[in-house]
């Protein structure tokens, strides 16, 4: 059953004109109608299928003092969008102005979409999704007895973007995305251990022809049962060795959250006082790239109407870039770099990441491990904090080894990972040539949005190896 | 409320022969008011949506949709789309929806005293960076000083007779600032929480996030390792919500919990009561209409408790009943076992705790403890930033130290619960001042 989308250049012309009637000096209209779909299997059952339809409209208006005020609303009557826009107005601090205001002329510009499904997910039967799934469960539970349970999760989205400002520009972006997770607890006589899976993509069903759902949890489990064969990790200031993937991680939590526009010009991020400056040993370059075909994070517009394009954030170590939109930019007095970004239409947007990656190096793989006595291995990084104003970090392995005579030994379970963003970037001692990346939602500011990280295998010197099983 | 209930009730007319359905209606009006350095207000966020949750039970199978369209053939389309998902779902007989029971006898409206005006609220957020950024040299920059309230109309409304319906209101303002030594930056919060903006102190709130920076700041001094540790209220906070994940139904009926199997049995030192309080902050109902209650979760240090929805309850199959902890993130989420306000019952006076304990380690912040507590497994590595106390006052920080252990073992070092509970930034817990043993940091 379709519903009326208010994406009609009249009706967003006149929500706009409004806007600037109360006084706005700049509005901007988004709408976003979007079709979620999620199956889970949990002990090997079906636990939930859930179908979501979500449409609505945020409407930003500057006042002439710079304030934002922001207003939205999902009841899409003429008279709640013209309320939404007069609120914003509002909200900005505006005044109806004497003058008369002149209507909005809207000019439709072509954005080329970055991510597309050649199998539609949400035009896939549910049993389809649940097969898959099972397949995912049944890899996963056959790979050791000591697999105790498994959950598996499909999550399609298919994502209609309008976004209309007063200055005339209207951007359409039709953006899909497709993810499977699988997580696994596994126990044999001691105490539980999990492992994750959790590959996505910017396309359809396609998804599983790239990660057949077997590897999947397959990977899942296997990574359970090395952390439970694993044991304390070494601890100390050691040689790390971020595995393709991992590194990316540490680059998107230590860099990238620091690189964004608004801790910039709130002088609270540790790089605020160093652009220009060698932040990073001369091996590490880091790109933000949103216009990656079919990655998680990819769009063709940001979420305020820049065509979207790459920002090199540090070349050969130097800090060179920010992420930003049209107000950080400003104030920074850099380019606008197609970063600002919202969960929903119920969201305002702001500076963040999309595709963010250490580009590769030179070093094999292979050598670089080898050329380590002693140290670890991490295979994946599951998350971790920045404090972004210190720049101290602590990053927990999802799996990681230990690191012997330039050989990769023994499992290793619950090890943490200690630092400060600028040593330990400035500590890289090698770069892989064996770029991969990592899918996963990121959080700020209570908005989560879609992103993948990415990085060769690296060497770094200045991390501190804590943590342990304990039990 | 009256439209509201009438537009969930009405959507169960689409129900068949042999279906239940439940609707989920909520109707959010929020606020947002952000400001900046110099007290500038950087945005002003006003909000209205209304949204359905719809879950269709049929021939032991569960169906979810949801939709903020509420026209009615939008409506009776998301009711189809829960039958489709129903039948592609497996049979789950535990999960039924909730038979309706007495309405409860706690709770009610939690409404604030009176609407503000917006312009009240933007001069709250002025005045509390202004003062933020007054009252210490060494603060050097405002983040953000932010205000929130959202009211909630909700309403659940179900085949099998459930009707509650209520409303459910709350407030934030809190300020981070930052703060600058040759040694290195910090920054931390000033939180308020509660229901009625009128009785924020302003200067009080700014004064809490400018101590609780500038505590952080200076060259790190030797932790000796045999001081008690005390853990501030937003760690006991990242702890205890672990905790809280842990002791819900489905984690604990799955086996996916540290307390899995130790129903009955010391998982805490003797000073350990922890309950969920839902008969305060949460309303009067749960997300699917069953009343809100007190749950002990553990008693003088004994596993005791378990959160259910009916679900969880049911997948027991030993009697249990819901303990009314059912939650939807949003209309768009299915309910869940969660938390409503986890709070450990006081055990000292905070001042004369303090005098008792002399000198400690004071754990203020932890790092990492998003993915760095992990409540399937228990584990618990995160990093720790705090300071030192000494004769009552703080000397200076200490080095960020690893925080390696479990959760059981964690509450087996608390010594002390102090009485000065307040509501943490993000979880759903009143958390305390902890006194722990010293090996919590060894």
């Amino acid at each position: 059953m379709d519903r009326p989308t208010p994406t009609e250049p009249d009706l967003l012309a006149r929500v706009l004109h409004e806007a600037r009637r109360c006084g706005g000096a700049w509005a901007e209209v988004y709408v976003d109608d979007r079709v979620t779909e999620t199956v889970r299997l949990d002990g090997g059952g079906v636990s939930e299928i859930r179908s979501d339809r979500d449409l609505g409209v945020g409407v930003r208006v500057v006042g002439a003092g710079g304030r934002s005020g922001f207003a939205y609303t999902n009841v899409l009557t003429d008279v709640s969008l013209m309320e939404a826009a007069r609120a914003a107005a509002v909200a900005s601090g505006s005044q109806p102005g004497a003058a008369g205001v002149s209507q909005v002329d809207l000019r439709e510009r072509a954005a080329r979409s970055t991510q597309w499904a050649a199998r539609p997910a949400d035009r896939t039967e549910a049993a389809v999704k649940v097969d898959l799934l099972r397949t995912v469960d049944a890899a996963a539970r056959s790979h050791d007895p000591a697999v105790r349970g498994v959950t598996a999760t499909h999550v399609d989205v298919t994502q209609q973007v309008v976004v209309a400002t007063s200055d005339g520009a209207l951007c359409r972006d039709q953006r899909v995305r497709t993810r499977v997770t699988c997580r696994v607890t596994a126990r044999r006589d001691g105490p539980l251990q999990t492992g994750f899976a959790g590959p996505g993509a910017g396309c359809g069903m396609e998804l599983y022809e790239r990660h057949p759902p077997e590897a999947i949890g397959e990977r899942a489990a296997r990574r359970a049962l090395h952390a439970l064969a694993g044991t304390d990790p070494p601890t100390g200031p050691m040689p790390v060795v971020l595995g393709p993937a991992a590194g990316g991680l540490l680059l998107h939590e230590a860099c990238g959250h620091g690189l964004e526009g608004d801790g910039l010009t709130r002088d609270s991020s540790i790089y605020a006082r160093t652009a220009g400056s060698p932040v990073a040993s001369q091996l590490v370059t880091a790109v933000d790239d949103p216009t990656l075909a079919q990655a998680y994070g990819s769009y063709a517009i940001d979420d305020a109407a820049t065509p979207a394009a790459a920002t090199v954030l540090l070349d050969a170590g130097l800090q060179v870039g920010a992420l930003t939109d049209a107000g950080t930019a400003g104030l920074l007095g850099r380019p606008v770099s197609a970063n600002a970004r919202r969960e929903s239409y119920a969201h305002p947007p702001t500076t963040r990441m999309s595709n963010t990656y250490v580009a590769p190096g030179t070093d094999d793989p292979g050598e670089i491990i080898a050329g380590i006595p002693r140290g670890v291995y991490v295979v994946t990084l599951r998350g971790g904090d920045v404090d972004v104003t210190a720049g101290e970090f602590a990053f927990s392995a999802g799996e990681a080894f230990v690191i012997e005579d330039g050989e990769v030994t023994r499992p290793l379970a619950g090890l943490t990972l200690l630092g400060n963003s600028r040593s330990a970037l400035d500590s890289v001692r090698a770069v892989g040539d064996d770029l991969a990346f990592t899918q996963a939602l990121c959080g700020k500011d209570s908005q989560w949005v879609p992103v993948s990280y990415g990085s060769p295998t690296m060497l770094l010197t200045a991390l501190t190896v804590a943590g342990g099983a304990r039990g | 409320m009256g439209d509201l209930s009438d537009l969930a009730t009405s959507v169960l007319d689409f129900a068949s022969a042999g279906e239940e359905l439940e609707v989920y209606a909520v109707h959010t009006v929020a606020t947002t008011v952000q400001a900046g350095a110099g007290a500038t207000i950087r945005l002003v966020d006003c909000a209205e949506t209304r949204g359905i949750g719809i879950r269709l039970f049929h021939d032991q199978r569960v169906g979810y949709a949801s939709t903020g369209d509420l026209r009615r053939e939008a409506l009776e389309a998301s009711v189809a789309r829960a039958r489709a998902n129903a039948r592609a779902s497996d049979p789950d007989p535990p999960n039924l929806p909730p038979d309706p029971q007495p309405a409860p006898l706690i709770g009610g409206p939690s409404r604030p005293p009176s609407p503000r005006p917006l312009a009240d609220k933007i001069a709250l957020v002025a005045e509390v960076t202004a003062a933020a950024e007054a009252i210490d040299p060494r603060v050097t920059a405002i983040d953000t000083a932010e205000y929130h309230d959202e009211r909630r109309d909700i309403v659940v409304a179900s085949t099998r007779g459930v009707r509650a319906q209520h409303e459910l209101s709350w407030c934030t303002v809190w300020v981070e600032t930052l703060g600058d030594h040759p040694a290195g930056r910090a920054s931390d919060l000033g939180y308020w929480a509660g229901l009625d903006p009128g009785t924020v102190d302003p200067e009080a709130l700014a004064r809490e996030a400018v101590s609780r920076t500038v505590r952080l700041l200076g060259e790190p001094r030797r932790r000796p390792p045999d001081l008690p540790v005390l853990l501030d209220y937003t760690v006991v906070g990242d702890l205890l919500a672990a905790v809280g994940r842990a002791c819900t139904g489905g984690a604990l009926g799955n086996r996916r919990s540290p307390f899995a199997g130790w129903h009955g049995t010391p998982v805490a030192s003797p000073t350990v009561t922890l309950i969920d309080d839902g008969t305060q902050r949460s309303g009067p109902y749960d997300d699917e209409g069953t009343p809100r209650r007190r749950t002990e979760l553990i008693t003088g240090g004994v596993l005791t408790g378990a959160l259910h929805s009916t679900a969880t309850a049911h997948a027991m199959g030993d009697g249990s009943s819901s303990t009314g902890n059912a939650r939807r993130l949003t209309h768009r989420s299915a309910p869940r076992a969660a938390p409503a306000d986890l709070q450990l019952e006081p055990t000292s006076h905070h001042d004369q705790m303090l005098i008792n304990i002399g000198d400690a380690v004071v754990v203020q912040q932890l790092t990492g403890a998003g993915s760095g507590i992990n409540p399937v497994t228990g584990r618990i590595n995160v990093g720790a930033v705090g300071w030192l106390l000494r004769d009552g006052q703080p000397v200076g920080p200490v080095p960020t130290t690893s925080l390696t252990t479990d959760l059981l073992a964690f509450l087996q070092t608390v010594t002390h619960v102090a009485d000065d509970g307040r509501p943490v930034p993000e979880h759903p817990v009143t958390a305390a001042t902890l006194a722990c043993d010293p090996e919590l940091l060894s």
